[in-house]
Formats: C-alpha cells, sequence, structure tokens
C-alpha cells in the first residue's frame, strides 16, 4: 500500500499533468547550466597556476 | 628642473636611468647616466649607482652635481634654485601596511599603490618648499601648500575611499576574495536546492498554466540575474573609461561570458515555457527580442576584446560597448508595458501588492537570492583567475603561489 502510493506520488511528480517533459527539461538545463558556471572559472584558476608553477620551476 | 628615474626591466638586465631636464626658460639639455657604463652620472655612482643607497645620505651630493650640471649647461648664476620632483615607479614588494598606500594618483592609477619620496633635512622636515609630501592622498598642488600647512593636518581618507582603492587592488582583492566564493557557492546553492524543490514539488499547479508555471522559478531568476549583470558590467565600464581602473576592466573580462551563459538560460527556459503555454516557443516580441540583443552584446563584449590586438585598445572599446549597451536594459524592462507583446507584464511592482500569490512567491524569492548569491560567487571566482592570468610573473603572486 505505501509502496504504491510512493509510486504514484513519484510518477504524478514526473508526468506533471502533461507538462512534466517541459519543467524537468527547464530544471535539468537550468542546473547543467550553473554547476558549469561554477566549475568553470575555478577549473581555470586552477590550470593557470599550474602553468605558472611549471614555468617557475623551467627556471 | 626634472630628475627623473626611470626603470625598464628587458629581462632579468634592469637598467637604471636618471634623466635630468631643464624645463625653464625654453632650454632643453638632457643628461642621461646608465646603470652600465654610463659616463654622466652622478657623483657617487661608483659600481652600483646611486639609487642602491637611500636618497637622503646622497642629497648633499645630488644638489652639488645638479647645480652645477645647471650652471655649466645653461651657463646661469643664480641665489636660490628651486627644483621640482616627479613621480618615480618602483617595482618592489614590501609589507603591505606602511610606507606603501594607496593614494592620489596623476597617472590615474588608483589600483596602485604608491610610495612618496621626497628630499628632507637632517630634521626630516622636507627640503625645498615644505608642506607635508607624506600623504599619499594629495595632489602635488596640496603637498606643496607651503610651510604654513601643519604636519598632521592632511585628514586621512575616508572608508570609502580606502574600500575603493583597495577594490582597485589585484593583489588586495585576489587574496582576499577566495572565501566569499567559497561562503556564496555554498550559500546560493542551498537556497537554489530549497527553492526549487519547493517549487517543484510543494506548490500547487496553477489554475490555467497548471505544471508548467513552476519554470517561473527559474526562468524569472535568470532574466533578472542577466540584467544584473549587465548592468555591473555597464559600471564597470564606466569606471575603467574615467578612473582607467584595471579592476574594472578585468570585471568586465570576467562577468561577459558568464553573462552569456544567464542570458542564454533565461531565452532557453523561456523558449520551453512558451510551447505549452503560448503554443509556440518563439516569437518575435519586445521582450524576447532585447533579451536575445542582450546575449549578442555580452557574445560581443567577448568577441570584440579577442578582435582587437592590443590591450589597452580592446579594453577601451570593450568598456565604450558596455556602457552604451545600456540602453537595452530599460528597453528590456518596459518591452512588456510599452509594447503589445505575448510576454505578460510584470507580476511584482516594486510598491504594489504583487499580483501573484504568496505560495508562488515564496520559492521565487528564494530562488532569486540564490541565483544572485551563487552567480555572485561565480563572478568573483572568474576574477580571481583573471587576475592570476593577467597578474602572472608579479612577486605578490609568487609568493602566493609558494605559500598555497
Amino acid at each position: 500500500m505505501v509502496a504504491r502510493l510512493d509510486v504514484e506520488i513519484v510518477t504524478e511528480l514526473l508526468e506533471m499533468g502533461g507538462h512534466g517533459v517541459y519543467v524537468w527539461s527547464a530544471y535539468a538545463l537550468s542546473f547543467a547550466a550553473l554547476i558549469g558556471l561554477g566549475v568553470w572559472p575555478l577549473a581555470s584558476l586552477r590550470a593557470t597556476i599550474r602553468r605558472l608553477k611549471r614555468r617557475g620551476e623551467r627556471q | 628642473m626634472f630628475v627623473r628615474r626611470q626603470e625598464t626591466h628587458q629581462g632579468r638586465q634592469g637598467a637604471t636611468s636618471w634623466s635630468i631636464r631643464a624645463a625653464t626658460g625654453g632650454c632643453t639639455g638632457t643628461g642621461t647616466a646608465k646603470r652600465h657604463g654610463g659616463s654622466a652620472g652622478p657623483p657617487g655612482g661608483g659600481a652600483r649607482g646611486p639609487h642602491a643607497a637611500p636618497l637622503p645620505v646622497h642629497k648633499r651630493a645630488f644638489f652639488s652635481f645638479l647645480r652645477e650640471r645647471w650652471a655649466t649647461l645653461f651657463d646661469a648664476r643664480f641665489d636660490v634654485l628651486l627644483y621640482d620632483l616627479t613621480s618615480t615607479c618602483f617595482e618592489s614588494d614590501p609589507p603591505f601596511a606602511g610606507k606603501r598606500q594607496f593614494g592620489y594618483s596623476r597617472d590615474k592609477r588608483p589600483d596602485c599603490v604608491q610610495v612618496v619620496i621626497a628630499l628632507v633635512d637632517a630634521a626630516g622636515l622636507p627640503a625645498g618648499l615644505g608642506g607635508d609630501v607624506r600623504q599619499h592622498q594629495r595632489q602635488d598642488a596640496a603637498s606643496i601648500a607651503g610651510p604654513l600647512l601643519p604636519y598632521d593636518s592632511a585628514r586621512p581618507m575616508g572608508w570609502i575611499k580606502t574600500t575603493f582603492h583597495k577594490t582597485g587592488s589585484p593583489r588586495w582583492f585576489f587574496t582576499g576574495a577566495r572565501p566569499w566564493v567559497v561562503g556564496l557557492y555554498v550559500f546560493g546553492a542551498l537556497l537554489i536546492v530549497v527553492g526549487s524543490t519547493w517549487g517543484l514539488g510543494f506548490v500547487p499547479p496553477e489554475r490555467l498554466q497548471g505544471d508548467s508555471v513552476r519554470i517561473l522559478f527559474i526562468h524569472a531568476p535568470a532574466a533578472h540575474l542577466a540584467e544584473a549583470i549587465y548592468v555591473a558590467i555597464a559600471i564597470a565600464g564606466f569606471v575603467f573609461l574615467v578612473w582607467r581602473m584595471k579592476m574594472a576592466d578585468m570585471l568586465i573580462q570576467a562577468a561577459a561570458p558568464i553573462g552569456f551563459v544567464v542570458t542564454v538560460l533565461a531565452l532557453a527556459t523561456g523558449i520551453i515555457w512558451g510551447i505549452p503555454t503560448w503554443g509556440t516557443g518563439w516569437v518575435w516580441d519586445a521582450r524576447t527580442v532585447s533579451t536575445l540583443l542582450l546575449a549578442f552584446l555580452f557574445f560581443g563584449l567577448v568577441a570584440l576584446r579577442q578582435a582587437i590586438g592590443r590591450e589597452d585598445r580592446a579594453s577601451r572599446a570593450v568598456a565604450l560597448l558596455a556602457l552604451v549597451g545600456v540602453i537595452n536594459i530599460p528597453i528590456i524592462k518596459y518591452s512588456v508595458e510599452w509594447f503589445t507583446t505575448l510576454h505578460q507584464p510584470p507580476s511584482i511592482v516594486i510598491g504594489e501588492k504583487p499580483a501573484i500569490a504568496p505560495v508562488f512567491l515564496i520559492p521565487l524569492a528564494v530562488n532569486v537570492v540564490g541565483f544572485y548569491c551563487f552567480v555572485a560567487g561565480v563572478v568573483i571566482a572568474a576574477l580571481r583567475a583573471r587576475i592570476a592570468e593577467r597578474e602572472a610573473g608579479t612577486q605578490w603572486l609568487r609568493d602566493w603561489m609558494s605559500k598555497s
């Protein structure tokens, strides 16, 4: 009984009365964009510092 | 008469030259002494040059050399010789506090710390015209106000000015901003997770739109944020054009690609939302077109910089484009009021009762704050990355890297 109810809730949440595709794709896109934005400058700084350190060692 | 020391760094061999220039009576005479093999060097030169020791030690020698040179070059006779000292640039890295301070810069470089040098007599009082030359915030006109000016009368800089100058310092920003990045990332992400979960799972479907209303909770924050990023960039463009502040230029460079991504996100979520509610993904209405233009502007800021090879010219052109492009912001804002469009007018107007039910308002507000905080963290992180690239080779960055 409890298990069936859970499945129903999840299905309802996914389908959203037929609008699920739009809602979920919009959220997935947003989260992908935000995570990408968050990672990009950190990775870029790390790469720059690694490059500078290597250049410093060579000298 | 000017005494100017110029340091040029060509490779590892720094050449120091003293140039002495007559600037009165239409006479022009230039004597230059190179550190290596110069013949017209000031007395007390030796192998290391007079600049190796503190200036006051050689004060008398300098005076007699300059006086002598002036007299012989122009056959001048005088009882009193007035002289003027111009700005001197140092490349060194002593501790941050103390004699190095931010201050008035005739060269419009408030982002650089300065060291004020002056000839002083044995008692430590400024030689020549007098006045307080120790204070960094003073213009020349103020610093030679005369001996009437008591020593400590100069007011210290207010905190607003100090903050402005400090923010203009790449080093100060780079070393101090890391906790802000971490804090804003964590706080922003937390709010976005809470707001999105709320919006997806705990808000009833809207009467007309059904469940697609949930897209509002990411579409509206992204759209507002895109505009806010552009306004920030335009302000930075203004600051750069007026004060030539290097950090403002770097901010534009760091924020433009971020603004582009956020604008594209706003457009994309709008298209996705349009399909079930408007029956079409894209309409050429005033709001969508002006937002598309915003995306092009962000892209243009990135592309323009890369198209112009010389860095200083690129910076100026980009700052100008940023400033001019700000006209698009009121167009976006009022597009839904001035023109008949498919896009709805704003639901929340400051000073009026919101045309949106409180149940929708809470997750929206949480996500707006979350988006702003998170992306503010991203901009600061990107600015740090830019600083590391542009300040590569400076001593302070090397020190920071060896410590971290």
